[in-house]
């Protein structure tokens, strides 16, 4: 994102000190904004919306004389479930990250730094579930889940997430860039790869886990198929699963839906502002898996 | 905890190390070494298969052992069926019957509308974003907001949008005559408008990667270009561009592979197969046979196809990124 | 460097204002409490075995408003008067002032008392007339302290269903499950159902006789009551007495044939200058329950034989001219101008649109449930322009026959101990008494099942209130004992429901010129699947 990477054309372009070129970067913010403006224009009708108070003919903008705010205090009485959805949805992506993390850091170090035979068909084995796609696993999966009596639980909705193709071979060909030498060094002074792996490679791969922990936490957070099959109580709803339901039960108390709506976004905007470097790297690199 | 196993395994593979390297290399000690270090690296592997094969591998069989049956509403298989759902889904059955043929084209064609239309906002956006004004970091982030935001936020807010009741794309039904209530109503726009909204929530994502890429193309070569008096749309169209077309191929291929695999914003926006079934892609007949139908093994058939259609397209996509590591 | 430390700047100042917006909005409302009701106005009623979440969604959003009503009518035999939480359900009819309140804080269930045996007992419907479920199962639990009802809620009546089904091999079923009219032939042919009959038979009850008979009836099958009817409801045509007045239509009369309706459209449809329809005179969705219902009127079978009612159903039949002229009167409407297609209604929030239109005197005349009732009038109370008649569904001229009902009943698994399956039996035999029915009706909208619940006082009360309710009953008493009114039982109903809701769309659109055409292509599609279930049953 750092703007020292290489200018454009546009930047060669720079602006020369004078009258033409403040009118010429007045012009560019005026498109700028506007394309801004376009771009978020779903997020302020939504919020437009969630300040009109209960009616039914809404209009494209709220009065702004007498915004009503309470449509986001209120919905936490309309739908009592709102704060244990957006709990919900935390526990299952912070966990589904941490035991994304663990198990895929264990593969990646066996695949990228240890050597064994047979280790082709363990790569294969590994880069074959990246060919799967989950739709085509989804209805056995329901099936085990529903007998295994994991509906409406946390190890229904975190469990068949814990490992992934994608996270091995992200932190694998991470694990490949660090010298081998750190690896040699480590085995003369008598270091042992649970050691090694524990104190040196992950320290070291900082980047690769935080991509690999932001691109996790935002795909669980946002899973709706799933959660939609394996949840049938409102208690165990997640946020996505939540808002949808939420809109059909409430569909023509259009505050309240998007009051709601704007509440579960939140979690992952802010998650967008803060780690936004992750969340982009993770994001690019997350692509390959589709 | 197996971290901790690991770093017992560890440490006795680690004395073998040292022995070794002490310099009694006997062939049998290796050979040992070897099944230890073999031992330690399952070890190390095992949570990440021991899930893999139980969620990944065990049910992609099970759906392909399913789809030659028909099942009971309870999942069980009922009797064998061949291949013969194959033959349903591809028309070979001499029903002539074809909705899941048309199924799939919805899909294709669904993927022919989103993806132009995301690549070509993401590369008007990405043009902006690299202007040299103050504050663009802050138009950047604006830029890339559509990432944070779930593709089931997205379509209930939408739904809203399109919504008759909120006149706000009124204009558009007026403009067109359309006869009826909403876009999402009429078998000519209601693909069109679901696209259009997955094409907003790709939006953060395309742009921040075609950005990279435009990023990535060196300066040097738009000095060069501008002494040769290629500036401008000139200086776009034969160098940005073309440079830029690895990236732009990996996001064509990423792009069509998640439009065959979007299902949120159909079952929230339309919540059917839609207005003459013209938005029926082929995961939402999927799901229809499955949760609405209880036909897991009909379902399971067609979730094999989906399979084998990605499978072609993850192979071209494979290829199109091996091009792109060349290409650098 | 220094632009990327100002887009840090300017994401922290971002994040702030996201934050202050949060705060702003937890602020002001604790400040303005009473802004007024939410509206109310969403009496999409789908009570009639939706087809999708959303219609069991939309139904528990209208009875918000019933239970409401219904409590301000008789609060002291109310059953939702026996519950703090149900009974501070704000009135939508109560006007701008009365306080917002939780409409959808669930009751809380009593718990388990040492000693007693548990029974689990499923329910799939949702929000204001789940509390009251819930409600009622504290009121059970609280009346006896042998066995203990633990309700658990389930997303809506497909989910339930599904779940039942899958759940039959890892065998955690529960005693007693709430399921929808047409999954009745999928319930029996899980094997795992008690049928309610032999409990019936074995304590000698006479509690049949005095069941509503037309429900009696639906859920009878080869002459043994398998499940225990519980909420019942029927369709009817809602119109707008002040537009019926206000162009001179008789704003009494309760049938209305297919051409008279046509008329009345004509004159009730009202255009500004430029030719947009200002009020239409009908608007409807395409909803196969309907689209069934008009089958009974027209006494035209669904299913053969008999409509699954003596053996089990091979094939559907409703590509009869019964069905075509159905689609032909609603093609009618829209190509005359005069009334609108909001499209299909399974699986859509449609409904709430029709709903909305109708309430707000937009169109003049919908179809509907008449558990959407309450709904209505809420809705027509808040805008003010709607006065909500109820009639007979319309029919063709001549047409003999009637109505179907639609709800939900209770079924009894052969899950658990003998002592539970006893403990089942009770409490079903509990929720079908005179008084809980007559209070369950008056809470939510559905009609009682039980003949004895009229003289119980709350449901005098509430017709009283709601003279509009007795059309229902009395459409219902006035069809003819037969297997089109019967209803069709057969194990891939839901499927055939989306098939015609397709081809209704089709056929409204144009793309299918041929009403029976259209039809013709959902038959067959749906016999495919019937075909196709049928062989894995033996």
């Amino acid at each position: 994102m750092s703007t020292s990477n290489a200018p454009t054309l546009h930047e060669l372009d720079a602006p020369q000190p004078g009258v033409g070129a403040v009118l010429r970067n007045g012009l560019l913010y005026v498109v700028l904004g506007f394309v801004a403006l376009l771009v978020v224009l779903p997020l302020l009708f939504a919020l437009s919306l969630a300040l009109q108070g209960p009616t039914l003919s809404p209009s494209l903008l709220p009065d702004f004389g007498k915004l009503d705010w309470s449509s986001f205090g209120q919905v936490f009485r309309e739908e009592p479930n709102l704060s244990r959805w957006i709990v919900n949805s935390f526990v299952v992506s912070v966990v589904v990250t941490l035991g994304q993390l663990v198990t895929s850091a264990l593969a990646a170090y066996a695949l990228a730094l240890m050597k064994f035979r047979g280790k082709i068909v363990f790569f294969f084995f590994f880069l074959g579930t990246l060919m799967i796609p989950w739709e085509s696993t989804i209805i056995p999966n329901y099936l085990t889940i529903t007998r295994l009596g994991w509906k409406d639980s946390y190890q229904g909705l975190i469990v068949p997430f814990l490992a992934g193709g994608f996270g091995i071979f992200l932190l694998r060909q991470y694990f490949l860039t660090l010298p081998y030498d750190l690896y040699e060094a480590a085995v003369l002074d008598g270091c042992g790869h649970g050691r090694f792996l524990w104190s040196i490679l992950l320290p070291l791969s900082r980047p690769a886990l935080g991509t690999l922990a932001v691109y996790t936490f935002l795909n669980s957070w946002n899973q709706y198929y799933w959660p939609l099959l394996v949840v049938d109580s409102p208690e165990w709803r997640t946020t996505q699963i939540g808002i949808t339901a939420f809109r059909s039960s409430e569909i023509t108390v259009y505050n309240l839906q998007m009051a709601a709506t704007i509440i579960v976004m939140l979690p992952t905007l802010i998650l967008l502002v803060l780690g936004q470097r992750q969340l982009v790297r993770g994001l690019t690199a997350g692509a390959l898996k589709g | 905890m197996s971290i901790k196993a690991g770093d017992q395994e560890a440490a006795r593979g680690n004395s073998q190390l040292q022995v070794v390297v002490a310099g009694g290399a006997a062939i049998a000690k290796k050979s040992k070494r070897e099944w230890q270090e073999f031992g330690l690296a399952c070890l190390y592997m095992s949570p990440a298969i021991l899930f893999l094969v139980a969620f990944t591998y065990i049910p992609f069989l099970r759906s392909v052992w399913l789809s030659l049956f028909v099942t009971t509403p309870q999942g069980a298989t009922a009797r064998f069926n061949g291949i013969s759902y194959y033959s349903r889904i591809f028309n070979l059955d001499g029903s002539g019957r074809s909705e899941y043929l048309k199924s799939i084209l919805t899909s294709l064609y669904f993927a022919l509308l989103v993806v132009p239309l995301g690549i070509v906002f993401a590369l008007g956006l990405a043009q902006l974003a690299t202007l040299k004004v103050r504050a663009i970091g802050f138009f950047r982030t604006v830029f890339t907001s559509s990432i944070a935001i779930s593709v089931a936020s997205a379509s209930v807010i939408w739904a809203l949008i399109y919504s008759p009741t909120t006149r706000t794309t009124q204009w558009i039904i007026d403009l067109l005559h359309l006869n009826a209530a909403s876009l999402l109503q009429h078998s000519g726009t209601a693909l069109l408008a679901v696209a259009f909204v997955t094409t907003w929530t790709a939006l953060g994502f395309n742009f921040i990667v075609t950005l990279a890429g435009i990023q990535a193309i060196p300066q040097e070569l738009y000095e060069s270009a501008r002494l040769d008096g290629a500036s401008g749309w000139k200086a776009f169209r034969y160098l940005t561009l073309p440079l830029l077309t690895p990236t732009l191929l990996f996001l064509i291929v990423i792009n069509t592979i998640q439009s065959f695999q979007a299902f949120t914003q159909f079952n929230v926006l339309i919540g059917n197969e839609g207005p003459d079934g013209s938005t029926n892609v082929f995961v939402y007949s999927i799901f229809t046979a499955f949760w609405k139908d209880n036909r897991y093994g009909f379902a399971s058939a067609m979730s094999v196809v989906l399979f084998l259609i990605l499978l072609l397209l993850t192979f071209v996509q494979y290829r199109v990124l091996d091009r792109r590591v060349h290409y650098q | 460097m220094k632009q990327l430390n100002m887009s840090r700047q300017i994401s922290v100042f971002l994040l702030f204002s996201l934050l202050t917006i949060m705060l702003g909005a937890c602020g002001s409302s604790v400040a303005t409490n009473s802004t007024g009701p939410t509206v109310a106005a969403n009496p999409s009623a789908a009570d009639n075995a939706p087809t999708t979440s959303t219609g069991a969604m939309s139904a528990a959003a209208t009875s918000a408003a019933a239970t409401s009503a219904a409590v301000t009518s008789a609060p002291a035999t109310s059953m939702a008067a026996t519950s703090a939480p149900a009974t501070s359900v704000a009135a939508a009819s109560a006007g701008p002032t009365s306080k917002p309140a939780p409409t959808l804080t669930p009751v809380p269930l009593i718990a388990q008392p040492a000693g007693s045996t548990k029974i689990t007992f499923w329910y799939g419907l949702t929000g204001a007339n789940g509390n009251i479920i819930r409600t009622l199962v504290n009121k059970y639990n609280s009346s006896q302290s042998k066995y203990y009802v633990e309700a658990i809620q389930q997303p809506d009546y497909d989910a339930t269903i599904t779940k039942f089904n899958t759940s039959l091999a890892g065998g955690d079923l529960p005693n007693v499950v709430q399921v929808y009219d047409i999954g009745t032939q999928r319930m029996i042919d899980t094997k795992r159902i008690l049928p309610v009959q032999n409990f019936i038979d074995q304590e000698k009850l006479t509690l049949v006789n005095d069941l509503e008979p037309a429900v009696a009836r639906y859920y009878t099958i080869g002459g043994k009551l398998y499940s225990m009817p519980f909420n019942s409801s029927a369709p009817v045509m809602y119109y707008d007495r002040n537009a019926f007045k206000e162009v001179g239509l008789d704003p009494e009369k309760k049938i209305w044939t297919y051409d008279e309706l046509l008329d009345a459209a004509k004159k009730l449809t009202k255009k500004d200058a430029s030719g947009k329809i200002i009020r239409s005179g009908i608007d409807f969705t395409l909803y196969s329950w309907i689209f069934e219902q008009e089958l009974a009127t027209q006494s035209a079978l669904f299913a053969d034989p008999t409509n699954g009612r003596e053996s089990r159903a091979t094939k559907v039949v409703f590509n009869n001219d019964a069905g075509a002229k159905w689609l032909a009167f609603l093609k009618q409407t829209v190509d005359q101008g005069i009334g609108r297609n909001i499209g299909r209604d399974s699986g859509t929030t449609n409904g709430a649109v029709r709903d909305a239109n109708f309430v707000k005197g937009d169109a003049a005349i919908t179809f509907n449930s008449i558990a959407a009732l309450r709904g209505y009038i809420n809705g027509a109370k808040t805008s003010g322009k709607v006065d909500v008649g109820v009639a007979y569904l319309p029919r063709p001229a001549g047409a003999k026959g009637g109505v179907i009902i639609g709800g939900a009943s209770l079924w009894i698994t052969d899950q658990g101990t003998a002592a539970q399956q006893a403990g089942a039996w009770d409490f079903v035999k509990w929720t079908s008494s005179a008084e809980v029915q007559a209070s369950w009706s008056s809470n939510t909208g559905y009609y009682p099942i039980r003949k004895a619940a009229y003289d119980v006082q709350v449901m005098k009360d509430t017709l009283a209130k709601y003279p509009q309710f007795g059309v229902a009953v009395e459409q219902l008493r006035a069809t003819e004992a037969t297997f089109p009114t019967q209803g069709a039982v057969f194990g891939t109903f839901l499927q055939t429901r989306l098939a015609i809701e397709a081809a209704m769309e089709q056929f409204m659109t144009g793309k299918v010129a041929d009403a029976k055409a259209a039809l013709n292509d959902a038959a067959s599609k749906s016999n495919d699947a019937l075909d196709e279930y049928n062989s894995t049953q033996k």
